[in-house]
């Protein structure tokens, strides 16, 4: 392919027309990391995307620059109508700064309900919680606005 | 250049410092039966069947210096779109810590203004301690559970339980704080509309040290006196500024932080708050004494 020379909003875009027999598997500008490119999510057809299971829960997200970051566990809470809630919980981020989500979903048991006044149907408490959080930095009106 | 466009470039300056973040969000809270408020630790303050929808905008300005570091928050909520009520109140924080030799000084100040027809209950400005709809923030607090039934609630006495927020005079949670008006009635200022509070706490921790060599990996106790102070509007027919008599209490706390949880670094430290508000400027009439054994429990540091 003939080199890409721009630079912001000098030749901003670029085209190439290739024809492959086999297909392609994947389309990836800057391979070798040379840019001091902010996001590196649309540098590539399929979305770079690293999951982990992780039962012990590590403090933060990896700072990962090439890829966005997914972490999933098994989650538990209490409360006293809902009882004993089992699930799972999720959460990622691209370098821990945008696109972060959170999602979990919990069944609650109902096991361990305790303490509620006399007017509360032990048995009404929901059958499942959930939680989905997302959050991510809204550049375009100022940098430091989320 | 202008008086105008000078402001507008400090202000642009303001904008930009990686300090300075501004921030904006839409809220939705519904609860849609009895069943859905059992879940909760003050059920009464919440109503069902009504949309409390808001939209928040605000930012907040964290400085730092040698000695002495800090954090401003302007904030503005308005009932939006689809909401069943109908408020807007504005409020102004600032907290900042001091080191001042082994010491460490931690102050608030807190003025909050409201307007509207119908503000809910869970969004009001409360006296002692965060609002209900703060404590859904909190995975402790958002449900019962965690907090002794008996601690909650409000009466002619002080209570138990007190949660950080609000204008923060934790020496009169629970309690409904009756201020008597002109005309020989009464109204509770518990919670309301606007009001301002400064809180202050003074850890002496670092010259008391209490860090048993079992527990020092993963136990931290803060130990420290505090004194708040505020004054509450009171909602009346001409919808003037009038306002109560100061409310003060004064007292010495400690705060155990649970800092690690074994191979689960991710879980994020537990802090479990015990003040003692030995003294209130205004006590309950059935307590009669300003100085008397009062405990508040609460989770996180009040500020």
């Amino acid at each position: 392919m003939q080199r890409w020379i721009g630079w912001d909003k000098l030749k901003p875009t670029y085209r190439a027309t290739l024809i492959s027999e086999c297909g392609i598997g994947n389309i990836v500008i800057d391979t070798t990391n040379l840019l001091a490119d902010v996001n590196k999510l649309n540098n590539s057809l399929t979305f770079p995307v690293k999951a982990k299971f992780d039962p012990l829960l590590t403090s933060t997200l990896p700072t990962d620059w090439n890829n966005y970051r997914i972490r999933v566990r098994p989650d538990a809470w209490y409360n006293n109508y809902d009882g004993i809630k089992a699930g799972v919980f999720m959460d990622g981020g691209y370098f821990n700064y945008r696109h972060k989500i959170k999602a979990g979903f919990l069944l609650n048991t109902g096991i361990g309900s305790c303490c509620l006044p006399d007017s509360v149907d032990i048995n009404k408490h929901d059958q499942a919680s959930f939680l989905l959080s997302y959050e991510t930095p809204l550049d375009f009106i100022n940098k430091n606005f989320r | 250049m202008t008086d105008c466009s000078k402001a507008c470039y400090t202000l642009n300056n303001f904008l930009k410092k990686e300090t300075t973040k501004l921030f904006g969000y839409f809220k939705s809270m519904y609860r849609k039966n009895s069943s859905d408020a059992s879940y909760l630790l003050y059920p009464s303050d919440w109503k069902t069947n009504l949309f409390n929808n808001t939209v928040t905008g605000g930012v907040s300005y964290k400085y730092s210096e040698i000695g002495y570091n800090g954090e401003m928050t302007a904030k503005i909520t308005s009932s939006s779109i689809y909401s069943d009520y109908s408020f807007s109140p504005i409020s102004f924080e600032n907290v900042d810590h001091w080191r001042i030799g082994k010491l460490v000084w931690h102050n608030r100040i807190y003025a909050e203004y409201g307007t509207g027809l119908n503000r809910p209950l869970e969004s009001s400005l409360y006296f002692a301690g965060s609002n209900p709809e703060d404590m859904m923030e909190n995975a402790y607090t958002r449900s019962g559970g965690f907090v002794p039934r008996d601690w909650l609630g409000y009466s002619s006495e002080t209570n138990h339980f007190q949660m950080g927020g609000g204008l923060n005079l934790r020496g009169y949670a629970g309690y409904v704080a009756p201020h008597n008006l002109n005309d020989q009635s009464q109204v509770f200022i518990y919670r309301g509309n606007s009001g301002a509070a400064i809180n202050s706490e003074l850890d002496f921790d670092e010259l008391l040290r209490i860090a048993p060599r079992f527990t020092r990996n993963w136990l931290k106790i803060d130990s420290y006196i505090f004194a708040d102070a505020g004054i509450m509007k009171i909602n009346n027919e001409k919808k003037d500024f009038t306002f109560s008599n100061v409310r003060a209490d004064a007292g010495i706390g400690f705060a155990l932080t649970i800092k690690k949880w074994g191979a689960f670094n991710g879980i994020k430290p537990l802090t479990i708050r015990f003040d003692m508000p030995l003294f209130l400027n205004v006590p309950p009439a059935l307590e009669e004494d300003y100085f008397k054994f009062r405990y508040v429990v609460g989770i996180n540091r009040s500020f």
